[in-house]
């Protein structure tokens, strides 16, 4: 996470001052820590500073009034005690909010109980249910935060998101691959949890059932052959801009 | 007390295991594609590449595990090297036994080498007793020492009796050069 570790060494020259005592309602209450690269030796870096931390969960508590804004980033702000311009600490802005909820819903997928389930399908869909139903306390805020995610200088950003999902429920169902199905598996869950993410727009049902029959319903489908075939293609269209940073590094790094 | 690995460390790994992975899918096919040719064709050989395709087999998986566990993606042309591996393996078979000698030789001298780089980078960058990395790193010197046994059969049974050899070798050897630079990529 580049941009982290960007904005932890810039934290200092803004110069943080602590208006008021900080508030301690403000945190996800996680530890942020990757499950990737031998984690299991070594100890991880912190994906945020405490500061950004305590911002960016007060600014999240506003969303459901503020939104994915500006001015949720100013509240929470001022929530976790710190000056208003505190704020330049993302230089991303409002999508700073909209990568926090990313995060931490990631995070809080560990903690989904799928020991109890028997088939790995089984474990696929109550991960990618239980995963799109944490977006409901902002779901009234969630196009904006799509908006968000699908500028042109986010937009890679936020499809490693995607795929960090899709990694995670593969991983969390305890799949293990090692060829090219690899990549059809995510492939197919990201296009089907980003379906999924604009279904449940428009979902008035209670609970979001219509939403969790749809994914239920796209993943009996993701057996059917053909279906594998489409999401890697369309995998691989919605990729281009990774697979030219790919590109980019193999002559970079010669 | 462990401290969290570099960036430089982290890519190393990723790449080495990446890489590894999809040389030892090669090597197990090429072992496979030359095994499926010899159990017809030279019964009297077919047991020493089973030896040695075994050997694959457990590097293979044991790369595999590593893959998973670390949570880093397998070569994107997976397919691809599945493809040239065992048509290698086994093209060079049907040409003879010393063909599949000399290209046994090839690869292994690479491989070979390409293991022996990265020990000596392992050795190099993580200090001694770095935990987690001693399994690692024995784990590359013992596949290092068996490729290099591989190399030794090769020439014990007549490698450089094929014929065009230095075309053949060169040729492999090339080809094998170029797949690590590219998987190690993509
Ligand atoms: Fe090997
Ligand atoms: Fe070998």
């Amino acid at each position: 996470m580049s941009l982290f570790k960007l904005v932890g060494s810039s934290a200092s020259k803004y110069g943080f001052v602590r208006a008021t005592a900080p508030n301690p309602g403000c945190s996800s209450g996680i530890s942020f820590f990757s499950r990737s690269f031998y984690s299991a030796q070594f100890p991880q870096e912190p994906l945020y500073t405490t500061q950004e931390e305590s911002i960016l969960a007060c600014a999240l508590a506003h969303v459901p009034k503020l939104g994915f804004t500006d001015a949720a980033l100013v509240q929470g702000c001022r929530d976790a005690g710190y000056i208003d311009s505190a704020r330049m600490v993302f230089p991303r802005r409002e999508y700073a909010i909209v990568e926090y909820h990313l995060n931490t819903s990631r995070q809080r997928m560990m903690e989904i109980e799928v020991s109890n389930l028997k088939t790995v399908d089984e474990k696929v869909a109550k991960l990618i249910i239980e995963r799109i139903l944490m977006n409901r306390p902002v779901i009234r805020q969630y196009t904006d935060a799509l908006a968000l995610m699908a500028k042109p200088s986010n937009l890679a950003n936020s499809l490693q998101h995607l795929h960090k999902i899709s990694d995670e429920v593969w991983w969390q169902a305890a799949d293990r691959t090692s060829d090219f199905d690899w990549y059809t598996k995510r492939a197919s869950v990201s296009a089907i949890y980003s379906a999924a993410e604009l279904y449940m727009l428009s979902d008035s049902s209670p609970d979001f059932r219509d939403t969790q029959d749809f994914i239920k319903r796209k993943l009996e489908q993701r057996n059917e052959a053909k279906y594998a075939v489409d999401s890697v293609v369309e995998w691989a269209s919605t990729n281009a801009i990774w697979s030219v940073n790919v590109v980019k590094s193999l002559w970079l790094r010669g | 007390m462990a401290r969290p690995l570099t960036k430089a460390q982290k890519d190393f790994l990723t790449k080495l295991i990446r890489v590894d992975q999809a040389g030892e899918l090669g090597a197990d096919l090429i072992y496979n594609g030359q095994h499926s040719v010899f159990k017809r064709t030279n019964k009297k050989l077919a047991p020493l590449i089973h030896h040695m395709w075994q050997q694959e087999v457990f590097h293979r998986q044991t790369f595999n595990r590593l893959q998973n566990d670390h949570r880093i993606r397998p070569s994107l042309l997976t397919p691809i090297w599945k493809a040239c591996a065992f048509t290698l393996g086994a093209s060079t078979a049907l040409m003879g036994k010393e063909a599949a000698m000399a290209c046994t030789e090839a690869v292994e001298t690479v491989i070979g080498g390409h293991y022996n780089a990265q020990l000596r980078w392992l050795v190099e960058n993580f200090p001694k007793d770095t935990d987690g990395m001693e399994e690692i790193k024995s784990m590359v010197k013992q596949f290092r020492d068996e490729e290099l046994e591989h190399l030794d059969i090769a020439i014990e049974n007549d490698s450089n009796q094929a014929r065009p050899y230095w075309l053949l070798t060169e040729t492999i050897k090339a080809g094998c050069r170029g797949a690590i630079f590219v998987a190690e990529k993509l």
